[in-house]
């Protein structure tokens, strides 16, 4: 197929899409007098659900990528052990889709959405919060080689990293309440000014990544190369 | 009976969550068998979940559109492209799947871009600029112009990065934003190990307080 259908026309839809986003942003005001605004206000709505409808399509490939993968690792493994984690991995992603398809309350038909709450609670919503805070083991690793005082400026990140960590402590809250008043200071003036400045730099990095992507400069989205 | 039931299947919930806990932390000794089984049941709990949310917004966002009554025909168009979508996995249609990535591309791109205008850009210059003619004692004032000069010193870090602007005479500007920044990143650092350190202590306590129920 020509190069036209493959790459030129998804640049140029990116390009209108953003286009359209723009003219909404900067030429519809909140109070609308003309038809044109109204107009140009309901094409912006109607691509901004058509792109949260194509997120969701997306998600199914997360889904499709998993399955892939671990239907090789079951045709390859050698042991019944590691079959035995992918077929499990499948157990319960079938589990969670079907309870889902019956029982999230977006469906049409929920019968089983006291066993949807039941899975969510019990299963998913404790493994999510553990994984997060086993994530606190490895932080303290994290801690050591962050906070080592290996220059000045490490020097001024471990004192702050150290004593924003031990103001909560109550022996701090007895016995040195300077220290309390001095983190509060950081926290309310320089941590701010140093991450507004990095904020703004991040928003000026993201908006010229957007120009690159509408003019077609930038086209990693597009996957591989033709 | 039927409370019976109920408090049953509760406690059976209660044991699963605590045996998925403790495997997950069982990490901490080492990679092992209990925890490679937990990490397994939490991906493909994360997977199913996400797709069982995805439909349900799909039919949300979409079929709603359709049916049962037909209030805007223009919406069978994303669900055709959305379903073109998974040509990617097709070794020679693969093409196909860039129509939708290029709407979904075009606009949350450029949606994120004039967002990050009013929100990340002009409030975050308007609110510094302004902090300067805020009256109050003299920490506060000194606070204000700390903020003002950190605000100052870690933008220039990140926006004139020739490297003839980062030495000589104007390189002590980026040098003092490094310092700020230090300082912002320990406090961030530490603000996000607390975080930690509550959930796990919010973990011990389902552990403690639900699963073997000891006296608080």
């Amino acid at each position: 197929m020509s190069v036209l259908y493959r790459r030129h026309i998804p640049l140029a839809i990116t390009f209108i899409c953003g286009l359209i986003i723009l003219l909404q942003f900067f030429f519809v005001p909140a109070n609308i007098t003309e038809p044109w605004q109204s107009s140009l206000q309901y094409y912006g709505v109607t691509l901004t659900n058509w792109a949260n409808l194509l997120a969701n399509f997306i998600i199914g490939f997360g889904v499709v990528n998993i399955s892939l993968i671990h239907a090789r690792r079951i045709m390859r493994a050698k042991s019944w052990v590691d079959k035995f984690y992918s077929i499990w991995l499948f157990i319960v992603m079938a589990a969670f889709i079907v309870v889902g398809l019956f029982g999230y309350p977006r469906m049409w038909w929920t019968p089983l959405a006291a066993n949807w709450d039941w899975l969510q609670l019990y299963v998913l919503t404790p493994l999510d919060a553990t994984v997060y805070a086993s994530l606190v083991f490895y932080m303290a690793s994290g801690c050591y080689r962050a906070f080592r005082a290996r220059t000045l400026e490490g020097a001024a990140l471990l004192v702050v990293g150290f004593l924003s960590i031990m103001y909560k402590t109550p022996l701090f809250q007895a016995y040195a309440p300077w220290v309390i008043k001095t983190i509060d200071w950081i926290a309310k003036y320089p941590a701010v000014g140093a991450y507004r400045g990095i904020q703004v730099s991040a928003a000026l990095g993201a908006i010229l990544l957007g120009i690159r992507t509408l003019i077609g400069v930038e086209t990693g989205y597009l996957g591989r190369r033709d | 009976m039927a409370d019976i039931i109920t408090e049953i299947i509760t406690e059976i919930g209660i044991w699963i969550a605590a045996f998925l806990t403790i495997a997950i932390v069982s990490v901490v000794y080492r990679d092992n068998p209990l925890f490679k089984f937990a990490e397994h049941t939490y991906v493909g709990a994360a997977a199913g979940y996400s797709f069982a949310v995805a439909i349900g917004n799909i039919r949300g966002y979409g079929i709603e559109y359709l049916y049962p009554t037909l209030k805007d025909p223009w919406y069978i168009v994303p669900l055709i492209i959305g379903v073109l979508m998974y040509f990617r996995y097709h070794r020679t249609l693969y093409w196909l799947f860039r129509y939708g990535i290029a709407i979904v591309v075009g606009t949350s791109v450029t949606a994120a871009f004039v967002r990050s205008i009013e929100a990340d850009v002009l409030t975050q210059l308007r609110s510094t600029i302004s902090i300067l003619f805020t009256k109050g004692d003299a920490i506060t004032i000194l606070g204000n112009v700390v903020l003002v000069v950190a605000f100052i010193t870690s933008l220039y870090y990140f926006i004139f990065t020739f490297p003839s602007l980062h030495a000589g005479s104007l390189g002590y500007i980026p040098r003092i934003g490094r310092w700020f920044m230090m300082i912002a990143f320990g406090y961030s650092f530490a603000t996000t190990v607390v975080t930690r350190i509550d959930l796990f202590v919010g973990r011990l306590n389902f552990l403690l307080f639900e699963w073997l129920k000891l006296p608080a």
